[in-house]
């Protein structure tokens, strides 16, 4: 059966996928999503495996083979089953809310700063991130600009985002998820105790012709590179 | 050069040029087929019919033609998709923003929706025992206009431009600085239109189920695939109707300079508001009709009863419900802030509990049967493991924190079609098989159902499970190439073979149309044996096939009585059925409001003008054709028929009632949300109280002329009714007068509709509202008119007159509202 291998390709490419960006990541902020992910991923592989092995235990067993022509009771239901299904999502869904809202609390994007970084050890770097079709901006505190980004590792950076256009969005897989750049109003995002390393970054909202080109690169490197660069 | 064309241009319009000429041979050869055929009589006869299987049957045809076309565009994403940097034909940068615009809108709309409701218009009358849908010429009616709306929405590639904003339409991007090419002109007036059909099927379903169900047929007793249908219909009134008020916005910010979206004083996020408001429930809306059909699927082809009938029931409608508090989770990376995402993200993985609930009661509806693995079973055995794939990763994108890793990456590429085409898709299919035999009389081929159940399956499997890792690899949507290193290419390789390996499913599914309708083998009135009143009747059913009703003694009726347990009767049927007529009229209205819609998207406003008028005169033509007055003179209906017919009425009419409500609620949260503007003329200096109380004074009191009239029918009063209508009409001028006076006083006085966004959404409702008045009174005039000339039969004129009281009192209440949101706040200060 087509579907029935499904699990197994998945198992496959998570064996094989350890170079998937969003699995690998390479901040705070991002491996704390990737937490939340596997920790969902886990719980609903779960959900899947029930399903899958009771349709497939049903279908094998009550399956018309031609041999009789039996009539089946005809069952209306059963309380008792039909409470365990109803009180185990829910008890799921519980399981999955209580950190899905500590983390939302901490991480949402919002217009002003969210000071989480009082608890994290780097030191913050503010760069204020203009989008525009179809080309990214970055302007530091000493007002310097560059086309691509550059961070200090171990810092906590404090993106400031804002459009000159349409609506676009920021997106450093590896560095954590997504936030929109909009026209009318900042929005405020930060990436926490970044590594070092060289990644790519995206524009993730649709903006028009060469939205696929709308692409930067962020550097990562050590404080003492940082500085250089910055004073150049 | 030709005609001092260059190459390149010609080569960049290929796929245009390409299209004009398939077209117009595949035009060309079917209108030489029709002929040769003499197949005439057989189309015009369909274009006419108000019959709900008839209807029924054009949706199917055209939701799969635009299936082909939605299919095409899915293939040439994936072939340019296939390998890192490629260069396919023409589709890169805007040719492909059209062509995933094109897909998206167009299998959402002009697919799942159409097929869908070809489903219900079929089986829905028959499960229930009603002899047609409620409303059979307004059926003809939404039919028609779905369909202009789609033709009109595909020509936009025929004219080299097609919209190209995604199916979402976000703005500022959808608005004319932008995107300057009237692309996103044809997708507002297209899914307008074709919306506005959507909204009168579900007026019409709503109806239909709740006053024509069989004698005994109850709530309890209806099989499932009806109640889904009920439960939709109400979310479609809801969803399109949002979806309706964000397009009617949209347009003024297009064509006529106002500012909602975009500007210092409007807001794109408003937009993603509406859209979402509509395009959350209207996943459901795809999804809830496709679990009806799978739970009555599941039920005969396992031989049993549905496991947890009511349970089921309740969950379609916690799911509805549910459904409407959701549609944040789209919008988790907008910055709404933290406490906004964690109330829609808990709000939606509740969602994951009705729906669990269901996939377990089909499991078990399996379970201890004996399952028959016929091709549409098949199907909902596809589907389980399939939805619930879907299901699972919509739970994780419920996490906000986790969602903004995922959100507008292939991932959710991959989530959205396993929901919609392991559900939706997937039930159509089961549907399509399952009632074929209702459509046409003939089965499918059963072997040829099974390859392409299988391929399509297998296929859809291979396409989208590798979406889910290449949108984790950071592959965005809606990007029409990658590089080397973005380490996505095996993935997208994949993807592109199994899209492929789904077409030639889809070609086996073509084929096996084609086979069954040349065999000349004729199918019993219950193949499948099945359980409920659809198998009760021939296959196809006569037109006249409820005339005598079943009269419903348990849930699955038909089945019971096969088990000896008591016999299914037919009887005299208790209460007026709907009417059937053949008309005209709606194709033509249709086309007329594609023309008007042509004319306002390429600003030819005295064509929109003309076929607007021509709009208007088809509705009064219609009040005299109407085929009710024959009817009714012929029947001479007793007393306690009339009244329920009239209730008939009310329903329907109620229901339209809910629409034009949302739209005003929708129209009124505007005008506050925008006022006072930041910039431009202030609301204390444009409203004046002396016209405010001159227009009150002629609508408010012609409530109660209303009211008079009413009085005047109900006691057989001559003359009150006569001072009652006529007081009514001249009041309502009188109210004509003095608004438009006050228009045309701001305009004189420079506050015009592009002003600024508080006159926008000033012009935007109270212009509305004038609008209805303005209908109100040529309906009025209409029924006087009508009266005059040729008095209406007994019972139909009350009818009548009292809907447009309903109308009449709507329109005035909702001046009062105006009154004291729009003006009153700003007249006191
Ligand atoms: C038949 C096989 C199908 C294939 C191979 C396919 C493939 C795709 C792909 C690759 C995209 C993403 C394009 C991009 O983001 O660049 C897409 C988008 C989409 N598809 Fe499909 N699809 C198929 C069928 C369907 C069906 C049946 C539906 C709905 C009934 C559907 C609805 C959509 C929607 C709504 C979008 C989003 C368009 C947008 O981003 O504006 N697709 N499809
Ligand atoms: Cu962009
Ligand atoms: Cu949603």
């Amino acid at each position: 059966m087509g579907i029935r291998w499904a699990p197994l390709i998945v198992l496959l490419m998570l064996v094989s996928g350890c170079g998937i960006r969003v699995l690998d990541p390479q901040s705070d902020t991002a491996k704390v999503q990737t937490e939340l992910i596997y920790f969902s991923f886990g719980i609903m592989v779960l959900v899947l495996l029930t399903v899958f092995g009771l349709m497939a235990r049903f279908v094998k067993k009550y399956r018309d083979d031609g041999s009789s022509d039996y009539l089946p009771t005809q069952t209306e239901g059963n309380k008792k089953l039909e409470i365990t299904w109803t009180v185990i999502p829910i008890l799921i869904v519980i399981i999955l809310a209580v950190p899905t809202t500590i983390v939302t609390m901490n991480q949402s994007p919002n217009s002003e700063a969210i000071s989480t970084a009082e608890d994290s050890t780097g030191e913050e770097v503010h760069v204020r991130v203009e989008a525009e079709r179809f080309s990214w901006t970055f302007r530091y505190e000493n007002g310097k600009t560059s086309e691509d980004l550059y961070l200090p590792e171990g810092a906590t950076a404090v993106l400031t985002l804002r459009s000159k256009d349409v609506i676009h969005s920021f997106w450093v897989p590896s560095l954590g998820g997504k936030v929109d750049v909009l026209p009318h109003k900042d929005n405020v995002y930060e990436i926490e105790n970044v590594e070092e390393g060289v990644y790519l970054g995206k524009c993730a909202e649709f903006c028009g012709t060469y939205h696929t080109k709308m692409r930067f690169t962020t550097h990562v490197v050590s404080e003492q590179e940082y500085r250089e660069w910055l004073e150049n | 050069m030709l005609f001092g064309i260059s190459k390149d241009t010609l080569y960049q319009q290929s796929d245009v040029i390409l299209a004009w000429i398939v077209t117009l041979l595949a035009g060309g050869w079917l209108l030489y087929y029709i002929t040769k055929k003499e197949k005439w009589p057989l189309i015009m006869d369909y274009i006419q019919s108000t019959n709900h299987r008839k209807v029924g049957i054009m949706y199917m045809l055209s939701g799969l033609l635009f299936f082909f076309r939605g299919g095409m565009d899915a293939l040439l994403i994936r072939t340019q998709l296939a390998f890192p940097q490629f260069e396919f034909w023409v589709i890169q940068g805007d040719k492909y923003s059209g062509v995933f615009t094109t897909h998206g809108t167009v299998m959402i709309f002009f697919v799942a929706m159409p097929l869908l409701i070809g489903l219900m218009n079929i089986a829905v009358p028959l499960q229930i025992g009603a002899k047609d849908l409620a409303y059979p010429f307004l059926n003809s009616l939404s039919f028609w206009l779905f369909f202009s709306g789609a033709v009109l929405f595909n020509l936009s590639f025929f004219f080299a431009t097609p919209p190209s904003a995604g199916w979402t339409a976000y703005a500022p991007l959808s608005l004319d600085e932008f995107t300057k090419d009237p692309g996103n002109s044809f997708y507002i007036f297209s899914i307008q239109i074709s919306g506005l059909g959507t909204l009168l099927t579900a007026v019409n379903m709503i109806s239909t189920i709740i006053r024509h169900r069989a004698q005994g047929m109850k709530y309890t007793r209806m099989p499932l695939f009806p109640w889904a249908t009920l439960i939709t219909s109400f979310l479609i009134l809801i969803a399109f109707t949002a979806l309706s008020s964000g397009l009617y916005l949209l347009m003024f910010d297009r064509l006529f300079g106002t500012t909602f979206f975009m500007g210092e004083g409007g807001n794109p996020i408003y937009w993603q508001h509406l859209f979402w408001i509509f395009g959350h429930p209207e996943v459901y809306i795809l999804a809830l009709p496709a679990f009806g059909i799978f739970s009555d699927v599941i039920s005969t082809f396992s031989k049993k009863v549905v496991f947890g009938y009511t349970v089921m029931v309740i969950s379609i409608g916690l799911i509805g419900l549910l459904g409407f508090m959701v549609w944040v989770h789209h919008m988790f990376t907008v910055g709404l802030g933290p406490m906004v995402n964690t109330f829609f993200a808990i709000t939606t993985m509740l969602i994951a509990v009705p729906t669990g609930i269901k996939v377990f009661n089909w499991l078990f509806t399996m379970r201890g049967g004996r399952i028959q693995v016929t091709t549409p079973m098949l199907f909902a055995l596809g589907f389980i493991p399939t939805f619930v794939m879907g299901g699972v990763t919509g739970v994780m994108l419920a996490i906000p924190a986790a969602d903004f890793q995922f959100h507008d990456s292939h991932f959710v590429v991959a989530h959205f079609h396993y929901t919609i085409i392991g559900a939706t898709v997937l039930g159509i299919f089961a549907g399509m098989y399952y009632w074929y035999p209702k459509m046409f009389g003939k089965s499918l081929d059963e072997k040829l159902g099974k390859w392409h159940f299988w391929l399509f399956v297998v296929g859809f499997h291979l396409t989208f499970l590798p979406m889910h890792f290449s949108g984790l690899q950071g592959m965005p949507r809606r990007t029409y190439t990658y590089i080397a290193e973005d380490q996505v290419f095996t993935f997208n390789a994949m993807s592109t073979v199994g899209a492929f390996l789904m077409g030639v499913g889809m070609l086996f599914f073509a084929w096996n149309i084609y086979r069954t309708h040349k065999s000349s083998k004729e199918v019993s009135a219950d193949p499948w044996d099945g359980r409920t009143l659809e198998w009760a009747v021939s296959s196809p059913p006569s037109e006249e096939a409820f005339e005598r009703p079943p009269e419903v003694f348990a849930s699955d009726p038909l089945w019971k009585s096969k088990m000896g347990e008591k016999e299914l009767k037919f009887i005299k049927s208790t209460r007026p059925g709907p009417v059937a007529t053949n008309s005209f009229i709606p194709i033509l209205f249709a086309g007329a409001l594609f023309l008007f819609s042509m004319g306002m998207i390429y600003q030819w406003y005295w064509l929109a003008a003309v076929f607007a008028i021509a709009g208007f005169g088809l509705l009064f033509l219609r009040s005299f054709l109407d085929e009710r007055i024959e009817h009714y003179k012929q029947k001479r209906y007793k007393p306690e028929d009339l009244k329920k017919l009239l209730h008939d009425k009310r329903t329907g009419f109620f229901s339209y009632l809910v629409i034009d409500s949302i739209m005003f609620l929708i129209l009124f949260t505007t005008y506050v949300m925008f006022t006072p503007a930041p910039t431009g003329p202030k609301p204390e200096e444009v409203f004046e109280a002396r016209t405010l109380i001159i227009s009150s004074l002629f609508l408010l009191p012609s409530s109660l002329t209303m009211l008079l009239a009413e009085y005047g029918l109900k006691k057989g009063k001559k003359g009150a009714l006569r001072a009652g209508v006529w007081l009514t009409l001249l009041l309502g001028i009188g109210f004509l007068v003095a608004e438009g006076h006050e228009f045309y006083t701001y305009i004189h006085e420079g506050y015009l509709i592009d002003s600024n966004v508080f006159m926008a959404s000033f012009y935007v409702l109270v212009g509305l509202h004038y609008s209805h008045v303005l209908f109100g009174v040529g309906w009025l005039s209409n029924l006087l008119i009508q009266q005059g000339f040729r008095s209406l039969p007994e019972g139909l004129y009350e009818e009548k007159q009292t809907i447009f009281s309903y109308y009449w009192h709507f329109v005035d209440l909702i001046w009062i509202f105006i009154i004291g949101i729009v003006y009153l706040p700003y007249l006191i200060s």
